[in-house]
């Protein structure tokens, strides 16, 4: 019964849609990574952010991803899921656990996450000051640094525009729905749209200058 | 400015990726364009998902109609030994659809085990298989909405 009714939910989805935004997902997730390549857009074993986000949807269809539309109703958020598990098994591929070992956790072990939801409690998790042995150390300082790095590049990009220099420091604040930043700054929600927007179209040219052989941004080590 | 909730504050870069991904508030020609900026052949990747798609449902139904006949044969096979009489066919297809309903896995055990019991079979041994059946899936549904 469960396998009818995933198999007629799946059939029944929209696909064009999903894969819009799947493959949207998967290169904004792409930049957080430092690849070896030097571009989000080349990943290892020669794969591309759309790529991985096909392989998610054949991956749930054969079976080699189960799916209990019961348990998770929405289809496009359990993809993000397995795209999310799926880079980060891609990022910690033989060439870069060649040069780096990174602390075991425990995720990328297929444990449900919901990406878009706030409350992960993974999320910007850091140890206890002091617990750190020294690589895990300059893992942190150069996971900070790569992220001083990225906002100097978003800033520069969005420099002169008053409305995404705010937004921005909506960013600094951890503030990222778009309902929470437009009663924080007193704007429309139209108008957060609108700079989401315009930021969209400065996010495809980011990423040229993440430097090579670092952890992942903001999430080391939970992904 | 500060979040109004009792979370752990978000990375500037969690928050940046986040809010950029999310499509709330974007048209679909918005995304597409994004695609498009990244180098992205979006006609492509939709013809690829849609080839993927149509293969993969050909392959999940035809798994699932190689399913049901065996399970058919199987049930086919339970009333082979047994010499059902003629006048009881109409009874033996009866069965039949319900085993091969959606009565639940526990029916075609059920009805393994009521047959096994028994060297051959009458109309009423029949209606009685129906009754019992008809009354395990009763217990079932209440099972499950108990559980809701």
């Amino acid at each position: 019964m469960k396998e009818d009714t995933a198999l007629e939910r799946l059939e029944a989805a929209d696909w064009r849609r999903i894969i819009h935004e799947l493959a949207h997902y998967a290169y904004r997730l792409a930049q957080r990574y430092p690849w070896r390549s030097g571009s989000h857009k080349i990943l290892p074993e020669g794969k591309t952010p759309e790529d991985v986000a096909v392989e998610a949807i054949e991956k749930l269809w054969n079976g080699e991803r189960d799916w209990d539309p019961e348990k998770y109703p929405d289809l496009l958020l359990h993809l993000k899921w397995i795209v999310r598990s799926d880079m980060g098994h891609l990022y910690r591929s033989s060439q870069h656990l060649k040069t780096r070992r990174f602390p075991e956790t425990g995720s990328g072990t297929g444990e449900p996450f919901n990406p878009g939801e706030s409350g992960d409690s993974r999320m910007g998790e850091e140890p206890p000051a002091g617990s750190l042995d020294p690589e895990a150390e300059l893992i942190l300082r150069e996971q900070q640094e790569l992220e001083l790095r990225v906002k100097a590049e978003l800033y520069a990009a969005v420099e002169g525009d008053e409305d995404l220099e705010l937004l921005l420091l909506c960013f600094e604040e951890g503030l990222d729905k778009p309902e929470a930043i437009a009663a924080q700054m007193g704007w429309e929600i139209s108008k957060v749209y609108n700079l989401k927007k315009r930021l969209l179209r400065k996010a495809a040219a980011l990423g040229k200058t993440l430097p090579k052989e670092s952890p992942p941004i903001g999430r080391q080590g939970t992904i | 400015m500060s979040p109004k909730t009792d979370e752990p504050k978000k990375s500037f870069l969690d928050c940046f990726t986040d809010f950029v991904s999310d499509p709330a508030g974007l048209e679909p020609e918005d995304i597409q364009e994004a695609l498009k900026l990244e180098g992205v052949d979006v006609l492509s990747l939709e013809n690829r998902v849609e080839r993927l798609v149509r293969e993969e449902s050909s392959r999940r139904r035809l798994s699932w109609r190689d399913r049901a006949r065996e399970k058919r044969e199987k049930i086919e096979r339970l009333f082979e030994p047994k010499g059902i009489a003629a006048a009881t066919a109409g009874l033996r297809e009866k069965v039949m659809g319900i085993l091969a309903g959606d009565y639940g896995p526990g029916a075609l055990s059920y009805a393994e085990t009521y047959f096994r019991k028994k060297e051959s079979y009458s109309e009423d041994d029949l209606e009685s298989l129906i009754e019992d059946l008809e009354d395990l899936q009763l217990l079932e549904n209440l099972s499950d909405q108990e559980e809701k």
